[in-house]
């Protein structure tokens, strides 16, 4: 059944500062992302996320790469590392081994983490490293001008599918899982407080931790492919958007116009890297 | 007559739409006309420039200043309202307030009161500069209505606003004939190229600018029947490009220095495999990530060196959209004649930019086919791959047509392609491989010279690549204010021809090299390859392209 929007007055369009204002380079605002991107919203849950943990700042890292999603990291007041292609999930996976106390956070687009950045991808879930990924899906790439993606539906339009994309997308909750993530969530950027919850229970389990944000991208994948505005997009997800916790990630595909799942798939617990790592030190020394 | 016509605005507001609108409805005009791209890395907003530069006569080059600026927001007016010639005038919105000279039209009020379709204020605003410029309504109607079909009515109503409210400039642009002329870009250029060499098979990934040429063979796949994969990064990209080549259709991937670093090992692997690859490079400034879509000269010694261990490649720079089309089909020829990686070395600025230029002659460009036949292959009676022979170019037959097996193996290898340790054969096959570079090296094409004739006493800037027209210009501008200049320009880099380079540097007076680098690549690989040393090097590496009166400044200081 379609939702409909509540009632409300209208919103301020243009408040004077972002509620997360601590968390932001304000002298680097505007940001560069377009009107109806789902960027924004993602960016303020995982701000609103960190708001609530109430951590020392001073222990939080976020790493990025590039492409639309890779500009978050140069809008934080935090570390924050704005990498190569691809490369986000290596470089927080050095960062993490020199300096273990330190909360990684890689924050980055599905073309950097899932094409040029797979097998990185894999390879840490594998391992079990201690760090969040949060990788927001827009089904293409953004900042290149809409080329296809790992994760472009079949049919989909891009400029480099200009007749229709013929190749199976990823279900990027199942690769998760079946790499070894300990906790794997998706939601989307109409589900800002359960996406924020997520992104704290993400954060606060040991291990390699996952979280898909499917997105809007009105201006490239959009446009191409007829969705509309931002705002259409986000009334597709509250009618296609389908909660249901412990749902085998298998079924978590993402076919246009028909339901798709979101929620918690995966939230377990087995050793990490550090902990291995350290046991086999231990059992070096002696014990 | 010349006239440089800037549109600026931020990204998302149709610069591009409407500079290309502009431009081809002056091509059409049958006017010389050059435009350059500048834009920032993000979709929207930023600042977006498209340059236009109109003559009667050919030009390759852009200009910093323009005559009219036709501004879509107050920010690009403060940014490029200082680059206007003196006396330039403004084309704006009425709620802007230009200093200078200037046509202020409601666009903002009409599209949105009128039109009830505020992203037209673009299109206003153009009509507004048509009529400034004295062009024929006809032509642009013509270009809008190919364009947006059945969208054209609400934005020729839009031109139809902006052009009864503007007054008629100075300009009376004369009336040519486009007849015998192309109106090209670089990307245009090289996949124009591509086709007519019979590429069949493109696997890339996305990465400005080389994406263009992706974007552009992607739209012609179904009519010429091109494969276009998407690779998952430049690793795979050419790795697929070399099975499709081996299997033997002729293949290429397109990229930026970033992702051809990617690629390097594939490359050695073609040098070891000996299975030709195109590789287009579209420079941009880097380290790493560097200025995404900026322009620069920064990969040629990148090119020249890349790959582990030793084998021989070719490299070419084109000078314009034109002779990209032709280095292109030639890249293709001698990658698949020597069984070599050729690499076609273009930048953001050429890829981006269109340039008028002479009807491509399709006769020009030479395309055989150098693999075995599989009735050739029947007649050998033992086929080896790698068989040793005096040029070094093995028989190259494609597997599966018959029982002979066509081997290839990225290990040091015998003449069958079979793995071998054989410390003799090793060095056999290193000079076997060699040996290739003496043919590439009478194939390459000697560098131009301008003004024709010696350069004797002579002061030559050394250039290569797209920084011809600027060059040339430079050369120009530099002798009408009395000097003694003369361009020697390279558009084939690698192997490097010497001949030219020694009489240049034994007739002229001083050799100045012009570069779009901070530490005079060309001129390093010249020094490197003969013992010539230029005495400086003026280098550019801003990220913006030349311009003719950078380079005569530069030079003369």
């Amino acid at each position: 059944m379609p939702v409909k929007p509540k009632e409300k007055p209208a919103p301020e369009l243009t408040p004077a500062r972002h509620p997360m204002e601590k968390f932001l380079r304000t002298d680097r605002i505007p940001h560069i992302w377009c009107a109806g991107c789902g960027l924004g919203t993602a960016v303020s849950c995982l701000l609103f996320a960190l708001d609530e943990l109430a951590w020392d700042l001073d222990s939080v890292a976020v790493v990025s790469g590039i492409g639309c999603t890779g500009r978050v990291a140069g809008y934080l007041k935090l570390d924050s590392y704005h990498t190569t292609h691809g490369r986000a999930i290596p470089f927080a996976t050095g960062l993490k081994l020199a300096k273990p106390d330190l909360k990684v956070v890689v924050f980055s687009g599905d073309g950097d983490l899932f094409a040029i950045g797979g097998n990185h991808f894999i390879h840490a879930a594998r391992r079990n490293l201690d760090m969040t990924v949060i990788c927001v899906n827009n089904f293409n790439y953004g900042m290149t001008g809409g080329q296809v993606g790992p994760t472009t539906p079949i049919e989909g339009r891009t400029t480099t599918t200009p007749f229709g994309n013929f190749e199976h997308p990823f279900n990027l909750v199942y690769l998760a899982a079946s790499a070894g993530a300990t906790y794997v969530a998706r939601w989307t950027t109409l589900h800002a407080r359960r996406l924020q919850h997520a992104i704290v229970e993400a954060l606060t389990r040991k291990g390699f931790t996952f979280v898909e944000v499917i997105s809007p991208c009105p201006t490239n994948y959009g446009r191409r492919n007829k969705l509309g505005e931002g705002l259409d997009e986000m009334r597709y997800y509250a009618e296609h958007a389908v909660i249901r916790h412990g749902a085998d990630p298998k079924e978590a595909e993402i076919v246009p116009g028909e339901d798709f799942l979101i929620g918690k798939f995966v939230d377990t617990e087995k050793p990490t890297y550090l902990e291995m790592y350290q046991a086999k030190v231990a059992q070096l020394r002696g014990g | 007559m010349e006239l440089v016509v800037r549109i600026a605005g931020a990204a998302g507001q149709g610069v591009q739409t409407l500079g290309e609108l502009l431009s081809r409805a002056l091509f059409r005009h049958g006017l010389f006309v050059h435009t350059e791209m500048s834009y920032h890395s993000r979709i929207r907003g930023g600042e977006n420039a498209y340059t236009i530069r109109v003559s009667d006569s050919p030009v390759l080059a852009t200009k910093e200043k323009a005559h009219v600026l036709l501004a879509l927001n107050d920010e690009m007016l403060a940014r490029y309202g200082s680059l206007l010639v003196d006396g330039g005038a403004v084309i704006c919105d009425a709620s802007l307030s230009p200093s200078a000279r200037a046509v202020r039209v409601p666009a903002r009020e009409l599209a949105a009161r009128e039109l009830k379709l505020p992203i037209a204020a673009g299109m206003v605003l153009l009509g507004a500069l048509a009529r400034f410029l004295g062009m024929e309504m006809g032509v642009l109607r013509d270009l809008v209505r190919e364009r947006f079909g059945d969208r054209a009515e609400l934005n020729l109503r839009a031109l139809e606003l902006g052009a009864e409210r503007a007054p008629a400039g100075p300009w009376g642009l004369p009336r040519g004939d486009p007849e015998g002329r192309h109106f090209l870009n670089g990307a245009q250029g090289v996949g124009l190229g591509a086709l007519a060499a019979g590429c069949r098979f493109l696997a890339s990934y996305p990465m400005t600018p080389g994406t263009a040429v992706m974007v552009y063979l992607a739209a012609k796949s179904l009519e010429h029947g091109v494969v276009v994969e998407q690779a998952e990064d430049e690793i795979a990209a050419i790795n697929m490009a070399l099975g499709a080549s081996y299997a033997g259709a002729r293949a290429m991937v397109t990229t930026s220095g970033g992702g051809f670093a990617l690629m390097v090992e594939g490359l050695s692997l073609s040098g070891m495999i000996e299975t030709p690859v195109v590789i287009h490079i579209g420079q941009r400034p880097a380290p790493a990530t560097g200025l995404p879509t900026r322009t620069a000269q920064e990969d040629l010694l990148f090119a020249v060196h890349a790959g582990h261990g030793e084998f021989p490649r070719y490299i070419c720079a084109p000078r314009d959209p034109r002779d990209a089309f032709y280095l292109t089909v030639k890249a293709f020829q001698l990658a698949e004649k020597y069984q070599v990686p050729a690499i076609v070395l273009t930048d953001q600025y050429l890829i981006d930019s269109h340039f008028t230029v002479p009807e491509i002659d399709l006769s020009r460009a030479e395309v055989s086919d150098f693999r075995l036949s599989p009735e050739e292959l029947a007649r050998i009676p033992e086929y080896r791959r790698f068989a040793i022979t005096p040029s070094g170019v093995s028989p190259r037959a494609i597997p599966g047509v018959s029982e002979k097996l066509v081997l290839v193996d990225s290990d040091e290898h015998d003449e069958h392609g079979r793995i071998t340790e054989d410390l003799g054969i090793r060095g056999r096959m290193v000079e076997k491989r060699l040996r290739k570079m003496r043919g590439l090296e009478a194939e390459v094409s000697p560098p131009l010279v301008y003004p024709e004739g010696g350069l004797r006493g002579k002061t030559v800037l050394l250039g290569w690549g797209s920084s011809f027209g600027a060059l040339k210009e430079a050369v120009d501008l530099l002798n009408g204010a009395g000097g003694d200049y003369a361009l020697l320009h390279f558009s084939e880099v690698w192997p490097l021809r010497t001949a030219e380079l020694a009489r240049a540097f034994a007739e002229a007076r001083e050799v100045i090299a012009v570069e779009g680098n901070a530490t005079g690549q060309f001129a390093r690989l010249v020094s490197q390859v003969t013992g010539l040393r230029a005495s400086r090097t003026v280098g550019k590496y801003d990220g913006r392209p030349f311009t003719p009166e950078w380079i005569a400044e530069e030079v003369s200081r």
